[in-house]
């Protein structure tokens, strides 16, 4: 293992190359330009062994991924805000063919206006897809959480997209722990599942009746939640090798004034929040989301049992009802003290006097209701 | 935790002095966040970028509003940049600048161009002014060691780091404090 | 004579509609190409034809997907193949006009571009066939279709795509039809013997859509070529040679056989007319250019 300074992007690159994955198709967007870059590098140089298609478009990119994982390969892609939505027919597809993809999102917000900064709402409008949704804090859970999703995904049968928030991680550089060998074993695992086999032939995705097609669907949703389960486990076997721990849920402090919610780079910014209000008497503790779906619901009641108050910080909009993040957890946990704060669209900043002046806000009883974190002046 | 703002324009070099100032400091056994500043860059338009550095775990993940120290590339940009008021600000200059009494803040002044049109760094339109102006901060600065400095400088150039080493050395020696 | 395989690959009983030139040729491609083939369908007619859930009456490995991708995920599944070293299976994208000339033109100029190692196959019933007969930029002039009933019917011209792909540079295209069959296994062999991005345009007699007797395809499909309608030739890495001289049959015994045309007028028919010899002049000049 070694410590370098590099940044989120490379990381995923670094993690990918260490993944033996066979084939790679990609379009490039900002900002994860330097996914593939690199990526192209290291196969240039003979340091990874992979094919890498250079399609024409997004849509084209997960297709041609669709392709290369029902034959059996080990697939990996990257996009980001525009690309991503150019894609969502195909996400169902592969989520409904069963093909466990993985790819990296440098979550960014949509256009219009065009932008290039960080915003989750383009992840988060593709939750319905059946992928299976990771979140990483900072660049080392990116580079991390690459290695578990393909072990995820693949025992799982679920495709897989590890998020990182636009140029707060994918293009800011700090010391990330990398693998040499170490990972092998890990990263070797394979599980087989059924393939495009010329002496086994099968149709995959062929027309089905109601009475065909329910069952079909059902057993995708029944193996989506197993994923909860696989998830902890591989992270387990993972923190064998690593020392280093992941969970659907990471919960920081226990107070039980106050629980922040929240997922990305915010979260870390939210744990200097809750120093600083465990400092000044307010008991409180930082819920961080890693894995978004599977929706960890069990995880999820548990680590806000007891709190009095809960307020979520949404780095994302749906237009006309509010931040997703805390539309879900309050809709799946029956939640009635909760109150949330949409924040940071299009890379606006959010720094830790903002969370601390919206969790005081909520305390005194003077924040009543869902807020949006913006100021005119 | 203190932080570090490079202020230039694209073309100058701005985001690969971040890096090594970024790595300079990792060596020195800091946690660091190294974070280029993007829009709508070409040559010739701002570019900044910032480092942050602590001996723990940095946290913060939003930008860099007020330095503790600055590195002007470029004085053209000087009332677009901010510093904390009793910060260090390196500026890269011929001009005879004057600091004001009331200042506390410390001003250290060298003339990266000329060091590196001396070594033919560049062009004279374009001269490579970023390790010469690293060179001068590690003196300004005085947290972090030369041989730190060369190491970060040598695996990041390979081939092209001796003579920006040499430029490094030179600015370290010429540059002096107001 | 050619010596076409007896083996069925193509099983009986698939849904295709009586007298349907699609899986006519499917049997035939089949047969030249062998059971190491695998078969990317985007939405078409064979969607259907190859049998719904639970059934795969084209014999060999099928991923059915989406419409605009079938050449995207053809060259996903060859990625894989060539990273597993498994050099001898052939990737075989099998779309319909409107998966290729209109929505999946983008994925097919890619594959293209990328000179990927597929087989494209267009098969060609010039229309919408599987949603119900609705216009594509493959339907001739003077054909109604539900989106271009008479007297608005398309008048346009079919979009010349073995044109199309030639300006991307591949090492073969070429044209056939389910009424020569030995010229049309002839070309898909070739076509599995070279490496790189191969392009088949089938012509598609589709009794429904083109409005004629179910016992009427292959006399179709033949009048098709007969009066240079379609022509049968190839273009090898940028020669090209025709691979049957019609006999210029004159196109309205083509056209009467087949309701889609039945409100032509004679001057219609007559325009109709000129566009093939217009047609052939540009082609004669391509042939006689290679000798």
């Amino acid at each position: 293992m070694k410590t370098l300074v590099v940044g989120g992007n490379d990381a995923i690159a670094y993690a990918v190359s260490k993944s033996q994955v066979d084939v790679v198709s990609a379009y490039p967007i900002t900002p994860q330009t330097s996914i593939i870059e690199k990526i192209a590098g290291f196969i240039a140089a003979g340091q990874m062994h992979a094919k890498f298609i250079k399609v024409e478009s997004e849509h084209s990119a997960m297709a041609a991924c669709i392709g290369a994982s029902a034959a059996g390969g080990r697939v990996f892609t990257a996009t980001s805000a525009q690309g991503l939505l150019l894609m969502h027919e195909v996400l169902h597809w592969a989520a409904g063919a069963n093909l466990p993809i993985v790819m990296a999102n440098a979550n960014r917000a949509l256009a219009p206006p065009w932008s290039i900064w960080a915003e989750q709402t383009d992840s988060l409008s593709q939750r319905d897809t059946g992928w299976i949704q990771l979140y990483a804090s900072n660049s080392q859970e990116a580079y991390d959480l690459v290695f578990l999703a393909f072990r995820t995904a693949e025992e799982s049968l679920v495709p897989a997209m590890v998020c990182m928030d636009g140029f707060l991680l994918t293009h800011t550089k700090e010391p990330i722990t990398m693998f040499d060998d170490e990972i092998e074993p890990f990263i070797s695992k394979r599980t087989p599942r059924d393939i495009l086999d010329v002496s086994n032939p099968k149709a995959f995705g062929s027309l089905a009746f109601p009475k065909d097609y329910m069952p079909v669907k059902i057993k995708q949703h029944k193996g989506m939640l197993k994923a909860l389960d696989i998830f902890e486990e591989v992270a387990g076997q993972f923190n064998e090798i690593s020392d280093r721990s992941y969970s659907s849920i990471c919960q920081y402090g226990d107070g039980t004034d106050v629980a922040i919610v929240t997922m990305g780079s915010i979260a870390e910014t939210a744990h200097l929040a809750v120093d600083r209000l465990n400092n000044e008497g307010i008991k409180s503790r930082l819920v961080k989301i890693t894995m978004f779906r599977p929706f960890p619901k069990k995880r999820l009641a548990e680590a806000l049992k007891g709190v009095e108050h809960v307020v979520v910080f949404d780095r994302n909009i749906s237009h006309g009802k509010g931040g997703i993040i805390k539309d879900e957890v309050t809709g799946a946990l029956g939640l009635t003290n909760s109150i949330g704060f949409v924040c940071g669209l299009g890379g606006y900043d959010v720094t830790e006097e903002d969370m601390i002046k919206s969790v005081k806000g909520v305390l005194e009883g003077t924040i009543k209701e869902d807020t949006i974190l913006w100021s005119e002046a | 935790m203190k932080e570090i703002g490079l202020h230039g324009r694209g073309g100058q070099g701005i985001v690969f002095s971040g890096e090594i100032l970024a790595n300079v400091y990792f060596f020195e056994g800091y946690r660091v966040l190294f974070m280029p500043s993007y829009g709508a860059e070409r040559r010739g338009s701002p570019s900044n970028a910032y480092v942050r550095i602590d001996k723990q775990k940095i946290y913060a993940r939003y930008a860099v509003s007020v330095p503790d120290a600055v590195v002007v590339f470029n004085m053209s940009l000087l009332s677009n940049i901010k510093l904390k008021e009793d910060g260090i600000a390196l500026l890269n200059t011929t001009e005879d600048i004057k600091k004001s009494s009331s200042s506390k803040a410390r001003i250290f002044v060298v003339d990266a161009n000329s060091i590196a049109t001396k070594l033919k760094l560049g062009t004279p339109a374009m001269p490579i002014i970023n390790t010469a102006l690293l060179g001068a901060f590690c003196k300004a600065m005085g947290d972090f060691s030369f041989d730190n400095l060369k190491r970060a400088i040598e695996e990041k150039m390979g081939s092209r780091a001796g003579i920006n080493i040499q430029a490094a050395e030179m600015a370290y020696e010429a540059v002096r404090e107001l | 004579m050619k010596r076409i395989s007896r083996d069925e690959i193509l099983k009986p009983n698939h849904l295709a509609c009586p007298g349907c030139g699609a899986a006519l040729a499917m049997r035939l491609a089949l047969k030249a190409l062998g059971r190491k083939t695998i078969v990317v369908i985007p939405a078409c007619c064979w969607t259907i034809i190859n049998g719904t859930w639970g059934f795969n009456y084209a014999g060999v490995p099928v991923f059915h997907t989406a419409f605009e991708t079938t050449a995207a995920v053809a060259s996903g599944i060859k990625a894989t193949l060539e990273m597993q070293g498994k050099n001898d299976i052939t990737v075989m994208g099998w779309a319909g006009d409107g998966g290729t000339f209109d929505i999946g033109l983008q994925a097919l100029s890619g594959a293209a571009e990328r000179n990927d190692d597929i087989i494209y196959v267009c098969y060609d019933n010039e229309a919408y066939m599987n949603t119900g007969i609705q216009r594509s930029s493959a339907t001739p002039v003077g054909a109604a279709t539900t989106t271009t009933p008479p007297p608005f019917y398309k008048n346009r011209p079919k979009k010349d795509i073995m044109e199309i792909v030639e300006a991307h540079d591949v090492p073969y295209i070429a044209s056939a039809t389910v009424a020569y069959p030995q010229d049309l296994v002839k070309k898909f062999e070739k076509a599995k013997s070279i490496r790189g991005f191969k392009f088949l345009h089938l012509f598609i007699p589709c009794p429904p859509g083109h409005k004629f007797p179910e016992s009427k395809s292959i006399q179709v499909a033949k009048l098709a070529v007969e009066t240079g309608v379609f022509p049968l030739y190839e273009i090898k890495h940028g020669t090209y040679k025709l691979t049957r001289k019609p006999r210029f049959v004159d196109v309205k015994e083509y056209l009467l056989l087949q309701g889609r045309f039945k409100h032509l007028s004679e001057e219609e028919i007559e325009g109709i007319r000129r566009e093939i010899r217009k047609r052939w002049d540009k082609l004669e000049r391509m042939f006689g250019a290679f000798g």
